[in-house]
């Protein structure tokens, strides 16, 4: 699976610290949710963009993931400019476009933007493994924490099984259509699924069992903050002051 | 499903973070460490079925699995559906951190509800109705999220009205699909592996708890689920005023929207006959000249047998109206005498200066006219939102129930 492909790199987002990152990610998005102005948005959009622009990956694989991300906004721009009440931008034929519609929508698409992109330069530029490790570090209920861990650990296991599972369907002739003998198939193949999962389940206890597991999750290696990460997180926090500051300065209002 | 990020209002995502919060408390609390292997392992599968696409007609929609989920583990799903999408968040950034509390409410809570509601009646003995039940519960929970999703839209501005119900009519289909999957799994798992149904992960199973609670529950929960459009379509509202010369008012629906064109017959003092029939324009305003004193009860009919009435006074006003209109005729008989007695020229210096104020009264008090009106508006629809608290009510008690039901048992 190409689950973690944003995760491989070296930039400095690459390097940092994950505890900070999440601590950064999840305050950046709060307080872009809680931005009003247009002008503070598209400074908010244009940070997230350079941050993405820092971690050097690919613009096709960035580009591939924002434009499913978009998708729900595309919606919202077909049906919201028409259906707001408020002052006439433009008509068109009998519909017309209001004012008040428009800067809603342009301020979702933005604020959807910039969130999405926040996540992806910080918490999709760390492995799993480091998120969950850094979750335990941040005093996340430790059964969390380990479901978490656990998950992620046969989710490619479970996702080749099911690989399997139909590549056998396949051969031997199925093929998925609107029917209820392609939902029977389906469900199936997904019961297999969950009975082999379920007994990966009971086996992977077993061996934990074996190995001493009581309910402890064990973490032998710690992170140290480095010079790297403070400087990020400075950067961060102008950042985010910075918007304060062109939040409460601006009139151009929604 | 997933609300994108920046769409929803602050009020609705730090209610969803809550309800996530206190979901995911007690869905940990269910969890022994005996049974993390197996929480994790059916969140992944959970996770690889959200990737399997189903075909419906000329489009597909993925599973949720929702429904399926709260029958296999009961409140442990709250955990596993939070996992799921905070794992889809970071690895292909659907949804998101702020959103993460409201999509993992509107997903699980359904899905736990339906699920545990069917794991009572799930048994061996009887498996094509245990399947069946398992269906109806899996195509219920994805109704049910459905119609989260739709709230939570149309809590956050009265500009997604239309998107959510959109959104809403979108889950139908994949309700039906995820229904009969849910059902043949069900089946498929009672005939090969049938402890994998009945596993009791969270230790919860309503045994003692009388039937007629449970019915209780299920009826609240489905007017609930019928009342917000059913109590949207019934209530119509209206509102008018005498201004001195035209009684003026407005009509609209308890959301806020205007009646358009909508019939208004005006009675005279409840005389059962109307004296006239007026048309609302494109904004629910409407006027009528009263042809004499009294009271005008104006009833506002907008189809269906939806009605509603307000009565409009006239009568004071209308005396202050003739002072306005009396003013006139001295005027023009004193002018020409104005400069011989003072007396008279302060009396009709007076009567300019009332009729004047009349004037800047009347202009001064139209905004405030308005404002009572958007007041009238907001209040009438406070009902609607009435009905979305009252669902979360049921839920919260119904959370609290469990939950001491569960204490109980351990």
């Amino acid at each position: 699976m190409t689950c973690e492909r944003l995760a491989s790199g070296n930039s400095i987002l690459h390097l940092a610290d994950p505890r900070i990152k999440i601590v950064l990610a999840s305050f950046l998005s709060v307080e872009v949710v809680f931005l009003k102005t247009m002008a503070a948005l598209i400074l908010a959009l244009i940070w997230a963009i350079f941050m993405l622009y820092v971690t050097g990956l690919k613009k096709d694989i960035l580009l591939k993931r924002l434009f499913f991300v978009n998708v729900f906004i595309v919606v919202l721009w077909l049906v919201i400019p028409w259906s707001t009440p408020g002052a006439t931008l433009f008509q068109i034929g009998p519909i017309g476009i209001t004012r008040e519609g428009v800067m809603l929508c342009s301020a979702i698409t933005l604020k959807c933007n910039a969130i999405v992109m926040f996540n992806m330069a910080l918490l999709s530029t760390s492995t799993i493994f480091a998120l969950a490790h850094a979750l335990d570090h941040l005093k996340v209920p430790s059964i969390l924490v380990q479901l978490f861990f656990f998950s992620w650990r046969y989710l490619h296991v479970l996702e080749e099984e099911y690989i399997k599972i139909k590549r056998a369907a396949m051969l031997r002739g199925f093929s998925p259509g609107t029917n209820l003998f392609t939902y029977k198939t389906y469900a199936n193949i997904l019961g297999t699924l969950f009975v082999r999962s379920y007994d990966r389940g009971q086996r992977v206890y077993w061996a934990m069992v074996c190995r001493g597991f009581n309910g402890t999750f064990w973490l032998l290696s710690h992170f140290r903050l480095g010079s790297r990460d403070l400087i990020l997180m400075s950067g961060m926090l102008i950042l985010g002051i910075c918007l304060l500051f062109v939040e409460w300065s601006t009139n151009w209002h929604l | 499903m997933h609300i994108s990020e920046g769409v929803l209002s602050i009020p609705v995502l730090s209610a969803g973070a809550l309800i996530t919060v206190a979901g995911l408390a007690i869905g940990i609390k269910k969890v022994k460490p005996a049974d993390i292997p197996k929480v994790a392992l059916t969140t992944s599968a959970f996770f690889v079925a959200s990737l399997v696409h189903i075909p419906i007609g000329p489009s597909n929609a993925h599973l949720v699995l929702n429904g399926f989920l709260g029958v296999l583990l009961g409140w442990a799903a709250f955990p596993a559906i939070f996992i799921g999408l905070v794992l889809q968040a970071v690895l292909f950034q659907f949804g998101g951190l702020t959103t993460l509390g409201v999509n993992s409410a509107n997903i699980a809570l359904p899905g736990i509800f339906f699920g545990l509601l069917a794991r009572r009646f799930i048994t061996l003995k009887r498996p094509n109705l245990s399947a069946l039940i398992a269906g109806l519960a899996g195509g219920l929970s994805v109704m049910g999220s459905g119609l989260m999703v739709a709230l939570s839209l149309s809590l956050s501005g009265d500009s997604f009205t239309l998107v959510s119900r959109l959104i809403f009519s979108a889950h139908i289909p994949i309700a039906v699909v995820e229904g009969i999957i849910t059902g043949f799994v069900t089946r498929f798992l009672l005939r090969v592996r049938p402890e994998i149904v009945g596993c009791n992960l969270s230790g919860f199973q309503m045994k003692a708890y009388g039937n007629a609670a449970l019915l209780l529950l299920i009826t609240t929960f489905s007017i609930s689920l019928l009342a917000p459009p059913i109590v949207e379509a019934h209530r119509v509202s209206v509102f008018a005023w005498y201004d001195g010369k035209v009684v003026v008012g407005k009509a609209y629906y308890a959301n806020g929207k205007p009646a358009k064109h909508a019939k208004i017959l005006v009675h005279k003092e409840e005389q059962p006959s109307h004296i006239l029939t007026v048309e609302s324009d494109e904004f629910g305003r409407f006027s009528f000249t009263p042809s004499s004193h009294g009271e005008y009860v104006i009833e506002l009919v907008a189809g269906l047998g939806h009605k509603a009435t307000t009565v409009v006074k006239v009568g004071k006003v209308k005396k202050g109206q003739k002072a306005v209109l009396d003013v006139k005729e001295p005027q023009k008989a004193v002018a020409p005498t104005g400069s011989v007695g003072n007396i008279l020229e302060i009396n009709v210096s007076c009567k300019k200066i009332e009729q004047l104020l009349e004037k800047v009264l009347e202009r001064h008090l139209a905004p405030v006219r308005d404002e009572l009106e958007k007041l009238e508006v907001a209040q009438s629809r406070v009902t609607f939102k009435d009905v979305v608290s009252g669902i979360g009510y049921i839920m919260g008690i119904m959370g609290l129930w469990a939950y001491m039901s569960s204490n109980r048992k351990s």
